[in-house]
C-alpha cells in the first residue's frame, strides 16, 4: 500500500483504492444548541479496477453518497488516502486535480435538476469542455458531441431541445452523455436508475453494461436497490453507519437490510452516540 | 348502487410551446366503487398523473380538460364552483403525492400542518384540531414522545416519516377516496414497504377507495384489487389485478410486466445481462395517433393498428381490452 509505488507496482493497482477514509461533519443537533461531530465515515477502504463495477448498497444515510463526494474531492476527508492509478488525489495541488477529476464522472439520481433547464441539450453537452479548458477546435467539439449521442443512443435532432422537453429516459442519455464527453475511466453512478420508470431502468441499465464492455469503464455504483446491483455489479459493499460492514458477490445472500439509518428525528438526543443524523455541513 | 366515481370519456390537453396542443390525456374511462383500491399503471407520460390532478381540478391554466362526465358522490367534478369544490378537495377526496418535502410547508411544524387540514373542514376550535393532529401522527406511526414530531419541521425528518405526515394530512377528514400519486417513488424500497403497508391499513380502517398511481407493477401487489393500464393518454387494459397480471392481454402490459426486475431471491439475475425493454419511444404527445397509440411499438402489430383506433373490447374474465388481437 506505499503511495510512493514504483512503476511495476503501479501496474499491478486497481484503478481506484481508496484506503482508510474517515469523513466527519459538523452536525447541528437539531432541538439542541450544541453542536456535535457525525461520522460520514468511518475507515472505509475499497477497490476498483478497469472494466469492474462496485455497488455500494446500504440505507439512506449510511454514507454512500458521502463516499462518493469525497472520491471526487468535493469533501475533504478528515483522514485517509484516495489512489487514482497509484496517486493520491488528496496530496494534489488544484492545478493537478483537474485532469484527473475529468476521469472520474458523476451521474445523478434527478438528471431533470442535474442539467441546466435553460440550455439545450448541445449546450449542456459542451459545457463540460468550456469548464475543463479544451483546447480543441469547434469541429471536433461538435464531432465529439455527435459521437457520445450516438454512444447513448439518441437522435441528433434533440440536440436543439432543452432538458425539460425531454422524457426522464432521455434526460438521464443526456446526464451520460455529459459525462461521456470528456471519455472518462470511472462513471460514479448515484442512484442513477432509481428515479426512472421501471421499463427505462432496463434501457439504461442496458446502455450502461454496453458503454462498460466498450470502452472498459469502472462504475461505482450507489443503490439501494438490490437487483440492480446484483445486474450491474460483480461485487456489493453494504455500508450501514458510515462503515462497510460486508463485500462479497451479489449472489452471496445480500437480503438487503436497508432500513433507513440516518436522515431522522434523531429522539435519542439523551445518548452520546453520534448517530448519522441530518448532514449539515458546517463551513466546509 | 352507483359507483363513486366514474370518469367518462376524460381528455386533456396542455397548450405548449409554439402554439402547438400536448395532448394528455385522450379519452379515459374509468370507474371505482366505495372501499377499492385500483392501480392507474403506465410509464411517465402516459398521462396517469393528469388523471388525478384533474379530478382535484389542480391543472394549470395552460390545460383544457373535457369530459362526457366525471361523477363523484353524484356531483359533476368539473361543473363544481370553486366555492361547492373546495368541500370536496381534502375533505371527500385527499391527494398525497410523490415528494412530501414539497407538499408539506417548510416553515410551519408538521403537526399544525395536519391540524391546518381539520380547521378548513371541520367546525372545530384550533385545540380539538390539534388534539386530533396528534392522534392522526400516531396513527401513522410517528412515535411522538413529548410531541417532538408534532413540533418538526419537515425537514427534521425523513423522507419516510414526512410522507406519513402527508397521509396524516390526507386520511384527517376521512374522505372517501385518496388519490395517491407515486407516494413511494423517492423512498428507500423497505420504507417504500412500511408505507404501502400503513396506506393499506388506513383503507380497510376507514373504508375509503384508494386510487394508486404507479410506474411499478410490484407496489400495487396485495393492495389493489383492480389496475388499469395506461398508455399514450388512453387506458389499453382494465380489470381486476390478479388477471391483469397473471395473464396479460394488450401487448403493452405484457411487454411491461415484461420489464419489472425479479425481487431479490425470486430469480437471479445474471451479471451482465441485458434486460428486456420495449423497443422504441414512448408516443409523442403532440400528436394524437389515428390508430392504437402502442402499434409503432407493438411486436404483434397490424396493418389496421396504424389506421384506426381499436374500440375497449370486453372479455370472458370482465377485462377491458383495447386491441384488435381481441375481436373489434
Amino acid at each position: 500500500m506505499a503511495i510512493e509505488a514504483s512503476s511495476s507496482e503501479i501496474a499491478k493497482q486497481p484503478l481506484l483504492a481508496v484506503c482508510g477514509l474517515t469523513l466527519r461533519y459538523a452536525q447541528r443537533r437539531v432541538l439542541r444548541r450544541d453542536c456535535a461531530g457525525v461520522t460520514a465515515l468511518q475507515d472505509v477502504s475499497l477497490e476498483l479496477d478497469v472494466g469492474r463495477t462496485l455497488a455500494l448498497i446500504g440505507p439512506s444515510g449510511s454514507g454512500k453518497s458521502s463516499l462518493a463526494r469525497c472520491v471526487l474531492l468535493l469533501e475533504k476527508p478528515d483522514a485517509g488516502r484516495i489512489l487514482y492509478g497509484g496517486r493520491d488525489l488528496l496530496s494534489l495541488r488544484p492545478r493537478e486535480r483537474r485532469p484527473v477529476l475529468r476521469e472520474i464522472q458523476l451521474i445523478f439520481q434527478d438528471s431533470a435538476s442535474a442539467l441546466n433547464p435553460g440550455f439545450t441539450v448541445e449546450e449542456v453537452l459542451a459545457e463540460p469542455f468550456v469548464i475543463q479548458k479544451w483546447a480543441g477546435t469547434s469541429t471536433e467539439r461538435q464531432t465529439r458531441i455527435h459521437e457520445v449521442m450516438q454512444q447513448v443512443e439518441l437522435p441528433a435532432k434533440l440536440l436543439r431541445r432543452k432538458p425539460l422537453e425531454l422524457s426522464g429516459g432521455q434526460r438521464q442519455r443526456v446526464a451520460i452523455a455529459r459525462s461521456l464527453t470528456l471519455r472518462p475511466k470511472i462513471l460514479i453512478l448515484d442512484e442513477a436508475l432509481s428515479a426512472l420508470d421501471v421499463s427505462t431502468q432496463g434501457q439504461i441499465a442496458n446502455l450502461l453494461l454496453d458503454l462498460r464492455d466498450k470502452y472498459s469503464m469502472a462504475y461505482l455504483y450507489i443503490t439501494h436497490d438490490l437487483a440492480m446491483a446484483s445486474l450491474l455489479a460483480e461485487e456489493v459493499a453494504e455500508m450501514a453507519a458510515g462503515r462497510i460492514v460486508r463485500r462479497g458477490s451479489p449472489a452471496e445472500g445480500f437480503t438487503a437490510n436497508l432500513q433507513s439509518g440516518g436522515r431522522s428525528l434523531p429522539l435519542d438526543s439523551a445518548s452520546g452516540e453520534t448517530v448519522p443524523g441530518p448532514l449539515i455541513p458546517l463551513g466546509k | 348502487m352507483p359507483p363513486l366515481l366514474r370518469i367518462l370519456d376524460l381528455q386533456v390537453q396542455f397548450s405548449g410551446s409554439q402554439g402547438k396542443w400536448v395532448h394528455a390525456v385522450n379519452g379515459v374511462n374509468l370507474e371505482m366503487q366505495r372501499g377499492e383500491v385500483v392501480g392507474l399503471l403506465g410509464e411517465s407520460g402516459s398521462g396517469k398523473s393528469t388523471v388525478a390532478r384533474t379530478l382535484l381540478r389542480l391543472l394549470p391554466k395552460s390545460a383544457q380538460a373535457t369530459a362526457r362526465s366525471i361523477e363523484f358522490e353524484g356531483l359533476d367534478l368539473l361543473a363544481l364552483t370553486e366555492i361547492k369544490l373546495e368541500k370536496v378537495r381534502g375533505a371527500r377526496i385527499a391527494m398525497i403525492s410523490q415528494d412530501p418535502g414539497l407538499a408539506l410547508n417548510p416553515v410551519r411544524k408538521v403537526g399544525d400542518q395536519v391540524a391546518e387540514v381539520l380547521r378548513a373542514h371541520r367546525d372545530w376550535n384550533w385545540r380539538r384540531c390539534q388534539k386530533e393532529a396528534e392522534a392522526l401522527l400516531e396513527r401513522v406511526r410517528l412515535n411522538d414522545p413529548d410531541r417532538r414530531m408534532y413540533d418538526a419541521y419537515p425537514h427534521q425528518l425523513s423522507g419516510g416519516q414526512q410522507q406519513r405526515v402527508a397521509i396524516a394530512q390526507a386520511v384527517s377528514c376521512q374522505p372517501a377516496l385518496v388519490i395517491a400519486d407515486e407516494p413511494t417513488a423517492s423512498l428507500d424500497s423497505s420504507i417504500e414497504r412500511e408505507i404501502m403497508l400503513l396506506l393499506g391499513e388506513l383503507k380497510t380502517e376507514q373504508n375509503m377507495s384508494l386510487l394508486m398511481i404507479t410506474h411499478n407493477p410490484t407496489i400495487l401487489r396485495g393492495l389493489a384489487s383492480r389496475v388499469a393500464v395506461m398508455y399514450g393518454g388512453r387506458v389499453v387494459e382494465e380489470g381486476t389485478l390478479n388477471r391483469v397480471f397473471q395473464e396479460p392481454q394488450h401487448p403493452y402490459t405484457k411487454a411491461l410486466l415484461a420489464c419489472v426486475p425479479p425481487a431479490p431471491g425470486e430469480r437471479m439475475l445474471i451479471p451482465g445481462m441485458r434486460l428486456p425493454t420495449i423497443e422504441g419511444s414512448s408516443p409523442d404527445s403532440e400528436a394524437v395517433p389515428t390508430g392504437c397509440s402502442f402499434a409503432p411499438r407493438c411486436a404483434q402489430r397490424m396493418q389496421k393498428c396504424e389506421l384506426q383506433r381499436p374500440v375497449p373490447v370486453l372479455t370472458e374474465d370482465v377485462r377491458q381490452v383495447e386491441c384488435f388481437l381481441y375481436g373489434n
